[in-house]
């Protein structure tokens, strides 16, 4: 059965009428694909950029920056870890004999 | 009678229009009811509006539905709100439109539907004049 229609008013006022801010439209916008334009990145050509530059976190500035040399990392070989067997650690030393990289697992 | 209002939007830009609700006797108007075991929300009623560029328009491009919803912002009890998006606005033809509101409910016999026009008046696109 079909419904039937019924048109009635005087059922409803309206108090208040609130109109939107028109919000303009975006039709296109840059995007900045240049890394060192990144708010916790300095990496400007005063900082040293050069063949083979990576970027390393310093915590004392809280910022990504320019290095050529890598320091307190750990290289992984993918075999056991040594140390959790026999406590010794098969580092690399540097010239002041002090421990300056750590190379994990039985092979490489 | 409806009641009556012109409005005036920019041609590109989003619109919205929020409409508050009272029962003739002063009391808000409960557009939604929730559920009886609380699970949801079910509508009262249902609003739909449309403009046209003129009362007799036929022409797709000269009819634009409105989005409308009772349920936003914040599931307000009698705010309605029916709104244009940018796009459906910079594709109006500029000038003069007409529109109207209505509120949709089925009765209780659930055979009739009610359909009360709340609102009615003029549109005016105004077309921007920069370009890029």
């Amino acid at each position: 059965m079909a419904e039937a229609i019924k048109i009635v008013s005087n059922r409803t006022i309206i108090r208040k009428i609130t109109i939107g801010t028109p919000i303009p439209t975006v039709k296109s916008f840059i995007v900045d694909t240049n890394i060192a334009s990144l708010a916790d990145v300095s990496a400007t050509a005063n900082d040293g950029l050069k063949d083979g530059s990576i970027l390393v976190y310093d915590a004392d500035i809280s910022k990504f920056v320019v290095k050529n040399v890598l320091f307190q990392h750990r290289l992984d070989g993918g075999g056991d870890d040594p140390a959790e067997e026999t406590g010794v650690q098969p580092n690399i030393l540097d010239s002041d004999g002090e421990s300056g990289f750590r190379l994990d697992g039985s092979t490489f | 009678m409806a009641q009556y209002e012109d409005f005036s939007i920019d041609a590109g830009t989003d619109v919205t229009i929020k409409l508050e609700l009272f029962n003739p006797d002063g009391s808000t108007k409960i557009l939604n009811m929730a559920d009886s075991g609380g699970s949801g929300i079910t509508p009262k009623f249902l609003v739909k509006a449309q403009a046209k560029k003129t009362f007799s328009s036929t022409d797709s491009a000269d009819i634009i539905n409105f989005t409308t919803t009772t349920l936003q912002p914040g599931n307000e009890e009698n705010i309605a709100q029916i709104s244009l998006t940018n796009i459906q606005t910079a594709s109006m033809k500029k000038g003069r439109w007409v529109y109207d509101v209505e509120l949709h409910a089925r009765d209780s016999d659930l055979n009739t539907i009610s359909i009360e026009r709340i609102l009615e008046g003029k549109l005016t696109v105004n077309p921007n004049v920069t370009t890029t």
